[in-house]
C-alpha cells in the first residue's frame, strides 16, 4: 500500500518534534500508537503551542505537554529559571518548528499561523468540527505528551 | 589599463597602422630632403654656368679695355666689368675647389661645398693652373704702375690662348655638376617611389588582412548570435535579463511572448511586466527583493528562501480570447561581470500543470467516496438490518480506536492490540459479507492485511501505526457515508416491503412506526444462507444450509447481533474446513451437496446454538501439527493434551488450519471471535466431532446473562414486546 | 576564531545556536533577547558576526539591525526568523544584514548560513 498523502502529511509534524528533541541534545522522544479523537473534545495538558493552518487544507496542529516535563528540560538544558515564561517559550518553539517544517515541506497548500501557546485552557483551542482528528502520543523519559493532528 | 587590456586583441591593428605612418613619414622626409638637394644642386650647376659666362665676359672686356687705351680712351668702362668679372670667377673658382662663399646670381652671398668628383676636382684645379698667372698678371694690373702695355698685352695674349681651354674646363664641371645632381635626384626618387610602394603595400595589407579578420569574427559573432536566439526561442522558460534599475534588457526567451503577450519588452520596467499580475505590497516586495539581490554585501545563496514570487497565480489573454488562470514561479540570478554584479537574470516557469497535478493527485487521494455499486447492493438491503450492521460497525471500529489508544509500550503489548484489532476486524468483515457489502469487505480485507504486516515487522514502533490509524479513520467515513445513504434508504423504503430474508417474521404492520419495528427472529438466515453459498461456490465446494429454530424465541438487540455475528463464523468456518470438495464427498459415500444445519433450541438451562455440519470432522492430528508450527506449545505438552482440550486449540487466538489466506479464512480469527462473543454472552462452547462424519460446535446461552436487567422489557415474549406497543 | 553574538527573545533558540555542533570556528561572545541589549553588547564585544530574530519584544530586529551594522560596520549579521513575513525579512535585510536563515533549522544549515557569510 502506497504511503497516502495524509500520512506524510502527519509524518513531516511527527519528525518536526522529534528532531526538536534531537536538536537540543535531549534524549531521544518515543512515538507511541496514533490513534484517532473527535474533534469535540479536544485534550490539552497543561502546556500547548497550536498552530493554525488555513488554505487548501484546514484545521490545526498542536502539542501539548505536562507542566513537569518541560521543566525537567529546561534543567536538562542547564537553565534554573522554570518559570511560566520560560516554559511557555519552550513549547513556542516547539510549535514554531512545527510551523516552519509545514512551511517548507508543503509551501504554499498550507497558509500557517503564528504559533499561540496555552496554559491549560482547553476551550481556546477551536478544533474543526465534525472531524476526527489524529492523535500521536509520545512519551520523554516517563513524561507523555501528544501531538494532534485536525485537519479537515 | 584600457591599452593593457585591449592591446593584445588589437596588436596586429597597431603594428601596421604605425609602420603605415612610419613609412609616410619617411617618403616626407625624403622629399624634403630630395628637394632640398636638387635645389643645391641646381644654383651648383648655374654657378658653374655663370663661370662660363664669366671667362668669356672678362675676356671681351679686356679686349675691350686694351682697344680703348689703343684708341687713347681711358676705358675706364671696360676696366670696370672685367675686374667685377674676374674677381666673380676667381671667388667662385676657389669656392668649388675647397669651399667658401660667393655671390649668387642676384648677388646674395652664398655658401657653395667644395666639387667632390674626381672630373670635377680635375677641372677645377685645371682651371686653376691656368687660372692662376692670370690673376697674378691682373692683380699686377690692378695695383698699376710698371709697364702696363706690356703686362696687358701678356694678359691678352695669355688669356687668347688658355680662352678656349678655361671655357671647356668650366663647361666640363658644369656638365659634371648637372650629371651628379641628376645621379642624386635619381636615386633619391628610387627610394622614395620605393618607400610609397612599401606604404601601399602595407595599406594593402592592412585592408585585407583586417578585412578577412572582421569577416571571421563577424561570421563568429553571427554564429553566436544564431545560437542564442535559437536558444532563446526555443527554451521554455521565460528567460530575461533586469539591469539595476530594474529595466528589462534587449533581449528575451520566446516564452516570454507566450507569457505575457505580444509586445515590445526592451526598456520596458519590471514593474510594467508584472502590471495587473502582481499587484500592490507584493509588488513592492519582489522590487525589494531584486533590489536585495543586487546589493553586493548580501549573500545571494542565503536569500532564496525569501523570493516572494514562487507561485503567482495569474489570469492571463488565452488564444482563444478569454482568460486562463496559470501559475508562474519566478527565480532571480545574479548575472557577474568581472567581479561585480551586472544583471538580475529572471526566470519564469508556467507551473499551471504540474499544480494542476498535483492538486488532481491531492483530490484523488482524498476522494474517498462511495461507489456507485457499492450503492447498489444498499439499495436491496433491508434498513434495518443496514442500519444494526452499520451502527454496530462503527460501534466495532471505535473499539479499535479504543485497543490503540491503550497505553502499551513494550512489543507484547502491541501484538495484543493487533491480535485485538484482528478479531474485532474479522467480525466485521464477516458481517460484511454476509450482508453482500464488498466494499466493506475490501476496506476490511485491506485492514486486516495492514495488521498483518505489521505482525510481521520486527522491533515494532508505535508509529508503524500510523497507516492502520488514518484506515480506522478512512472506514469510519466510509461507515458514516453508509450511515447518511442508509438514513435516505430509511425514508425511501416503505416499511411494509420488508425483505424476503424476513420470511419467518411476521408481517411488519404498516402503521407501525419504525424504531419499534416488530421482534426481528433470532438469526437473520438470508445472509446466513448467501455467504455461506457464495464460499461455497467460491471454494467449488456445494452446500445446503438449513435452519431448525423457533420463531418465537428473540434476545436482545446487542446479544442478537453477537449470536449472529458468531453464527456467521460458525457456518463460514464449516464450509471452509468441515465440507469436503463433492467429489471427495462422493467418494465417502456422501451426498455431493453438503449439509450445514443450524439448530436454535430453548433449553432449561437458557438458548443453546448449534451449527453441525456433515463433512470431514475435526482432524485431531492436524490441529495439533498447526499448534506445534503455531510455537504455540511443544510436541510433549500436545501429546499429553486430552481430546477435549485439543480441540479447544481451534479457539486460540492466530490458530487457522487453513491453507491459504484469503477473505473467508486463514488468519485463525473467525473462532477467536466467537470464544469472544460467547465470553461476552457468559455461555459456554461445546463440541462434538467424528472423523470423517460431522462436527457440530454450539454454545449454550444461560438464561441469567440472556435477560440482562435494562433490557428486561425488549427481551421478553413476543406478546410482551407488542404489548408495549 | 569568529566572534558571534546571538540575539534572539527565545532561550531555547538561543541555546539551540549556541549549542549547534560543528559551529568550533565560532565563539560566542554573547547572547541578547531583544534588540536594544543587542545594541548595548555590541558596544561592548564588537562582534564578527551576528545572529538576530526579527520578532522581539522592546526592539525588533529590524530597528536594531541598522544600528548594529553602523556600531560594528565589519559583521556580518544573519537574520534568523520564521518565514512568516517575507517582506518584512527583505525589509530588514535591505537595512544592513546580509543573510536570512529560515526557522526552524538544521545544525548543517545553520553551519553553512555562518561559514557562507564569513567567506568574506
Amino acid at each position: 500500500m502506497s504511503k497516502s498523502k495524509e500520512q506524510d502529511t502527519i509524518e513531516v509534524f511527527i519528525d518536526s518534534v522529534s528532531h526538536f528533541y534531537q536538536q537540543m541534545g535531549l534524549a531521544e522522544m518515543e512515538i507511541g500508537v496514533p490513534y484517532l479523537l473527535d474533534s469535540n473534545q479536544p485534550i490539552v495538558s497543561d502546556f500547548t503551542g497550536i498552530i493554525g493552518i488555513s488554505g487548501r487544507h484546514r484545521g490545526c496542529v498542536y502539542y501539548t505537554c505536562p507542566k513537569a516535563m518541560l521543566s525537567y528540560i529546561l534543567i536538562a538544558l542547564g537553565e534554573k529559571d522554570v518559570g511560566p515564561e520560560h516554559l511557555g517559550d519552550l513549547v513556542g518553539e516547539i510549535a514554531n518548528t512545527l510551523a516552519g517544517n509545514a512551511r517548507k515541506t508543503f509551501g504554499s497548500d498550507f497558509m500557517i499561523s503564528v504559533p499561540v501557546v496555552l496554559q491549560g485552557e482547553p476551550d481556546k483551542v477551536s478544533l474543526p468540527k465534525n472531524t476526527r482528528c489524529v492523535v500521536i502520543p509520545t512519551k520523554w523519559k516517563y513524561y507523555q505528551s501528544i501531538i494532534v493532528v485536525a485537519l479537515e | 589599463m584600457f591599452f593593457a587590456n585591449q592591446f593584445g586583441k588589437y596588436r596586429a591593428i597597431v603594428i601596421s597602422v604605425a609602420m603605415f605612418i612610419f613609412l609616410d613619414t619617411g617618403v616626407l622626409g625624403l622629399n624634403f630632403y630630395i628637394s632640398s638637394q636638387i635645389a643645391a644642386d641646381a644654383v651648383n650647376v648655374n654657378l658653374a654656368g655663370r663661370q662660363r659666362m664669366l671667362s668669356q665676359k672678362s675676356v671681351k672686356a679686356l679686349l675691350e679695355y686694351r682697344y680703348e687705351r689703343q684708341q687713347g680712351q681711358s676705358g675706364r668702362a671696360a676696366y670696370e666689368e672685367m675686374a667685377g668679372a674676374i674677381q666673380l670667377f676667381d671667388r667662385t673658382l676657389l669656392a668649388f675647389k675647397a669651399g667658401g662663399e660667393t655671390l649668387d646670381t642676384t648677388g646674395q652671398p652664398i655658401y657653395l661645398p667644395a666639387v667632390e668628383t674626381p672630373k670635377a676636382i680635375s677641372a677645377v684645379d685645371q682651371s686653376l693652373t691656368i687660372w692662376e698667372p692670370i690673376r697674378t698678371d691682373f692683380n699686377a694690373l690692378n695695383k698699376g704702375g710698371g709697364d702696363m702695355e706690356q703686362l696687358l698685352n701678356r694678359l691678352v695674349s695669355s688669356a687668347e690662348s688658355h680662352n678656349l681651354t678655361l671655357l671647356k674646363l668650366m663647361n666640363d664641371l658644369t656638365n659634371d655638376l648637372e650629371a651628379v645632381a641628376k645621379e642624386k635626384s635619381e636615386t633619391l626618387r628610387l627610394i622614395q617611389a620605393s618607400a610609397i610602394t612599401l606604404a601601399i603595400l602595407n595599406f594593402f595589407l592592412i585592408l585585407f588582412h583586417f578585412i578577412g579578420q572582421l569577416r571571421q569574427s563577424d561570421s563568429i559573432a553571427e554564429t553566436a548570435r544564431k545560437e542564442t536566439t535559437e536558444i532563446l526561442q526555443t527554451v521554455r522558460e521565460g528567460l530575461l535579463l533586469l539591469d539595476n534599475n530594474l529595466i528589462i534588457g534587449t533581449q528575451h526567451s520566446e516564452s516570454v511572448r507566450a507569457i505575457f503577450g505580444d509586445q515590445e519588452f526592451a526598456g520596458m520596467s519590471f514593474r510594467s511586466l508584472l502590471h495587473n499580475l502582481v499587484v500592490g505590497r507584493d509588488m513592492s516586495t519582489t522590487e525589494e527583493y531584486i533590489k536585495l539581490l543586487l546589493n553586493e554585501k548580501v549573500k545571494e545563496n542565503l536569500i532564496g528562501s525569501l523570493n516572494p514570487l514562487t507561485d503567482v497565480e495569474v489570469s492571463l489573454p488565452a488564444e482563444n480570447g478569454g482568460y486562463s488562470v496559470k501559475h508562474l514561479s519566478f527565480r532571480f540570478n545574479r548575472t557577474i561581470e568581472d567581479g561585480h554584479i551586472s544583471h538580475i537574470l529572471v526566470t519564469v516557469m508556467d507551473v499551471t500543470e504540474t499544480i494542476a497535478l498535483r492538486k488532481a493527485l491531492d483530490e484523488a487521494q482524498q476522494s474517498n467516496g462511495l461507489q456507485l455499486d457499492a450503492l447498489k447492493n444498499l439499495v436491496h438491503l433491508d434498513t434495518r438490518t443496514l442500519a444494526d450492521f452499520l451502527r454496530e460497525t462503527d460501534i466495532a471500529l471505535h473499539e479499535i480506536n479504543d485497543t490503540l489508544k491503550d497505553e502499551a509500550a513494550d512489543p507484547q503489548g502491541y501484538n495484543a492490540k493487533l491480535q485485538n484489532c484482528f478479531r474485532i476486524m474479522h467480525r466485521i468483515k464477516g458481517d460484511a459479507g454476509a450482508l453482500q457489502l464488498p466494499q466493506v469487505v475490501q476496506e476490511a480485507h485491506q485492514f486486516e492485511e495492514q495488521l498483518q504486516s505489521l505482525q510481521k515487522m520486527s522491533g515494532l514502533q508505535g508509529s508503524d501505526f500510523l497507516p492502520l490509524t488514518l484506515a480506522l479513520d478512512a472506514f469510519l467515513r466510509l461507515i458514516s457515508d453508509l450511515q447518511e445513504v442508509s438514513d435516505i434508504l430509511k425514508q425511501v423504503q416503505p416499511a411494509s416491503s420488508a425483505p424476503a430474508s424476513s420470511v419467518s417474521e411476521p408481517e411488519a404492520t404498516p402503521a407501525m412506526p419504525l424504531p419499534l419495528a416488530p421482534q426481528l427472529a433470532l438469526l437473520d438466515r438470508e445472509p446466513i444462507t448467501q455467504l455461506a453459498e457464495r464460499i461455497a461456490e467460491e471454494q467449488s465446494k456445494e452446500v445446503n444450509v438449513i435452519f431448525d429454530t423457533d420463531d418465537d424465541l428473540a434476545l436482545p438487540d446487542q446479544q442478537r447481533s453477537l449470536v449472529q455475528s458468531s453464527v456467521i463464523q460458525l457456518v463460514r468456518n464449516a464450509v471452509v474446513h468441515g465440507i469436503e470438495l463433492p467429489e471427495i464427498r462422493v467418494l465417502a459415500d456422501k451426498s455431493p451437496v453438503g449439509r450445514i444445519l443450524v439448530r436454535v433450541r430453548q433449553q432449561e438451562d437458557g438458548l443453546r446454538i448449534s451449527v453441525r455440519d456433515d463433512g470431514h470432522g475435526l482432524d485431531l492430528d492436524a490441529i495439533r501439527e498447526q499448534a506445534h508450527s503455531n510455537g504455540l506449545y511443544d510436541q510433549a505438552e500436545l501429546e499429553s493434551f486430552s481430546r477435549t482440550r485439543l480441540m479447544g486449540l481451534i479457539f486460540h487466538p492466530g490458530f487457522s488450519t487453513a491453507d491459504n489466506v484469503d477473505e473467508h479464512a486463514g488468519r485463525g480469527v473467525g473462532m477467536d471471535l466467537v470464544r469472544s462473543n460467547v465470553n461476552k454472552l457468559k455461555g459456554r462452547i461445546r463440541i462434538g466431532t467424528q472423523a470423517k462424519h460431522h462436527c457440530e460446535i454450539s454454545f449454550l446461552i444461560p438464561v441469567a446473562a440472556s435477560m440482562p436487567s435494562e433490557e428486561v422489557d425488549v427481551m421478553n415474549t413476543q406478546s410482551d414486546a407488542e404489548a408495549r406497543v | 576564531m569568529k566572534r558571534l553574538m546571538i540575539v534572539d527573545d527565545s532561550m531555547v533558540i538561543r541555546r539551540r545556536i549556541s549549542r549547534a555542533h560543528g559551529l568550533d570556528a565560532y565563539e560566542v561572545v554573547g547572547t541578547a533577547e531583544d534588540g536594544a541589549n543587542a545594541i548595548e553588547l555590541a558596544r561592548e564585544t564588537l562582534p564578527d558576526m551576528i545572529t538576530i530574530d526579527l520578532t522581539m519584544p522592546n526592539m525588533d530586529g529590524t530597528e536594531a539591525i541598522p544600528v548594529l551594522a553602523s556600531i560594528c560596520p565589519n559583521a556580518r549579521i544573519l537574520v534568523v526568523s520564521a518565514l512568516s513575513d517575507k517582506a518584512t525579512a527583505i525589509g530588514a535585510l535591505a537595512s544592513g544584514a546580509h543573510g536570512f536563515l529560515c526557522k526552524p533549522f538544521t545544525d548543517e544549515e545553520l553551519k553553512s548560513a555562518l561559514n557562507e557569510l564569513a567567506e568574506d
